[in-house]
């Protein structure tokens, strides 16, 4: 699952940067509007935090802008301001959510896991499929009611496949979904990382489709 | 009218109609004079005119003579003003002596027998004259003689007359319009004082010797007076919150402040488990969050309007409802909660809409928070009463508890997330409308939340 922070008090981003990494995460920062823009833009996330002041561009302008663009991944808005005009703004600006400052990091993981959960069309924190239960709030799985451990991007990756059950998931898009901007340099990363998980949760639950990418249910 | 005093514009204006009403009456009094002066000499000259007419004498060869000459002396002096003519048929004219060498020049024009008409011709020195001229048939009825018979005078001592009558006119009316405009600028005087008076009043408020302007004031300055003293009054109230508030808040910060403290002395005493650094950290996190509370508490209640006795607009509770049930259904998107809104269109708020918004908002946020399925939202307003109620099919709270519920909403150290802060926002803006909350259990589970505002 991969995600833009975007937050210009470098304290905060950090804060936030490493709560999201333990939690499985894959991050882009930016520090402005602009820069925030520019990625929501052209990148694909699966959830974005945006505080709403921001330097160069404003967090609302910023939305606005995406969401004019037909850009629709969930945004969760972040700001000091916590009246209910500035919350009844910003969801009408096109915020999914909306999270006062300061908050515990508790409740913005969950509303993090929430809101893309509420974009895949699921409503519980435990995904499952088959015979292969995924809790994202644990960040780990069984298989057949048996635990299997995973490793951070093991996690990733199945997080990401099951999050988008029945759809055909590019090696691409994986890519930039599990690594982020560390992208590998070795192209085999991802079939490797794909067999490693095929191990622990059976052969067959992750298909190929030749030439497209990888599939978990549906059929 | 660019000038800002009062007693300028007023004065201006009354010297404006002082100065209209004067300047018309002259025009219309020296009008008046100088017909009833004309009048009076026109009688004078037919008078004269009789005269001579009584003292005609024709003799049987049709000879014309005047056994008498009129007494005025005027017409005996040359150039003496008065004039008199006598035009017959056959060119001959008997003249005043006052006309001396000259004759009066009529002119041509027919008139009826014994009909008299006047004139305006030019005299002996080519002065203007006033002339009554009459056409009279005498002598024997075989042989009338048709002559006309013209009495003329200097206009001159007319138009002096008018003149002077002007000039003490003019004199008079002026000293009127003086005086007129020392009684309004008396007047202005007099009525203004209350305002002097009330100045003085202003400035020992402005200066702290006095709480509100005192003293008895007249009917049209007194309802302003009691409003100023209202608002006074409201202003030294609302200082004294804000006094009481900023109190509030730096006492609500010590003792988490201390806490804070005594953890860093802590923190820097000898080896520290990684436990006991979880410890500290829990540590500081719920002071920081008790701290947060405050500063969130404090800001809520700084942006309370309340009820003001100024400001007084309606605010249309549909669509703001609509709204904030937009948001939140959007927030709890993934718990397919159904709302229900039951608000009349013409349903309102009487204050400031930001205020409504944030009650309306936290009750509906708490109740989503709460429902199972469903959130109700209900607004109506008769005359004298508003009543909003937010309704879920939640847990709602235990028999009994109601009262506890609301007094545990106005405290701060309360954590549950939905009925500590958002319920301590909504009582301190419910209580600066003065309206009141009802918590009403329902039997089958759930809650309402009544709020009820005097209109």
């Amino acid at each position: 699952m991969r995600i833009l922070i975007v937050e210009d008090e470098r304290q905060i981003a950090l804060d936030l940067q490493t709560a999201l990494g333990e939690a499985g995460y894959v991050m882009d920062l930016a520090y402005d509007g602009e820069t925030a823009w520019y990625l929501g833009d052209t990148e694909d996330y699966d959830a974005v935090l945006l505080d709403l002041g921001l330097p160069k561009l404003d967090g609302m302008t910023v939305l606005k802008r995406w969401r004019a663009a037909g850009r629709t991944m969930p945004v969760i808005a972040l700001t000091a301001r916590d009246s209910w005009r500035d919350k009844v703004d910003g969801i009408d600006a096109g915020a999914d959510d909306y999270l006062a400052k300061p908050f515990q990091m508790e409740e913005l993981l969950a509303r993090v896991r929430s809101i893309i959960r509420r974009g895949s069309g699921n409503t519980s924190a435990v995904l499952t499929i088959d015979t292969v239960m995924l809790d994202t709030k644990q960040q780990d799985a069984t298989v057949d009611g048996r635990a299997v451990g995973l490793t951070q991007l093991e996690f990733r990756a199945l997080s990401y496949l099951m999050h988008h059950k029945s759809c055909v998931v590019s090696q691409g898009e994986l890519t930039e979904h599990v690594y982020g901007q560390d992208f590998p340099h070795d192209s085999n990363a991802v079939e490797v990382l794909i067999a490693r998980l095929r191990k622990k949760v059976g052969t067959t639950f992750i298909r190929t489709k030749r030439g497209q990418g990888y599939i978990v249910g549906g059929e | 009218m660019t000038s800002k005093s009062l007693r300028l514009r007023l004065l201006t204006a009354a010297a404006i109609a002082i100065a209209m009403a004067l300047t018309l009456s002259g025009i219309v009094l020296s009008r008046l004079f100088s017909q009833h002066v004309e009048a009076r000499e026109i009688a004078e000259l037919r008078n004269h005119q009789n005269q001579i007419t009584a003292a005609l004498e024709i003799s049987t060869d049709s000879v014309v003579q005047l056994n008498t000459l009129p007494a005025d002396p005027r017409f005996a002096k040359p150039n003496g003003g008065l004039y008199w003519q006598i035009d017959l048929p056959d060119g001959t004219k008997y003249r005043s002596r006052s006309l001396w060498e000259t004759e009066l020049t009529l002119p041509v024009d027919d008139i009826l027998d014994g009909v008299s008409h006047q004139h305006l011709i030019k005299g002996p020195n080519n002065q203007t004259l006033l002339a009554v001229e009459r056409s009279l048939t005498v002598g024997p009825e075989i042989k009338p003689i048709q002559l006309r018979l013209t009495v003329a005078v200097d206009r001159k001592d007319l138009d002096t007359a008018v003149t002077d009558f002007r000039q003490v006119l003019m004199a008079s009316l002026g000293i009127l319009g003086l005086a007129l405009i020392l009684a309004s600028l008396a007047q202005i005087q007099v009525g203004l004082r209350p305002l002097a008076r009330l100045r003085v009043a202003l400035q020992s408020v402005h200066s702290g010797d006095a709480e509100r302007v005192t003293g008895e004031y007249v009917s049209e300055v007194q309802p302003l007076i009691n409003d100023m003293n209202a608002l006074l009054d409201r202003e030294r109230q609302n200082n004294v919150r804000a006094r009481e508030r900023a109190a509030d808040l730096a006492h609500g910060f010590k003792t988490p402040l201390a806490v804070l403290s005594a953890v860093a002395r802590e923190l820097q005493r000898d080896e520290q488990s990684k436990n006991d650094k979880l410890k500290h950290a829990a540590e500081i996190n719920t002071q920081i969050d008790l701290m947060g509370r405050h500063v969130r508490s404090e800001l809520a209640r700084a942006r309370t309007v309340g009820a003001s006795t100024i400001r007084r607009t309606p605010v249309p509770l549909k669509p703001l409802i609509e709204k904030i049930v937009a948001a939140l259904a959007r927030i709890s998107a993934d718990r397919n909660l159904r709302w229900i809104i039951d608000v009349a269109p013409d349903t309102s708020f009487i204050g400031d809409e930001n205020d409504v918004l944030e009650l309306i908002g936290n009750l509906a946020d708490n109740a989503s928070k709460w429902a199972k399925a469903k959130v109700i939202l209900r607004a109506h307003h008769d005359s004298k009463l508003l009543r909003i109620e937010i309704e879920d099919d939640g847990p709602g709270i235990p028999a009994g508890t109601e009262d506890e519920v609301l007094m545990r909403g106005r405290r701060l150290d309360e954590t549950t997330d939905g009925t500590g802060l958002g319920l301590s926002i909504v009582a301190k803006i419910v209580a600066a409308y003065a309206g009141t909350i009802t918590l009403i259990r329902k039997p089958a589970g759930g809650l309402i939340v009544a709020l009820q505002f005097p209109r």
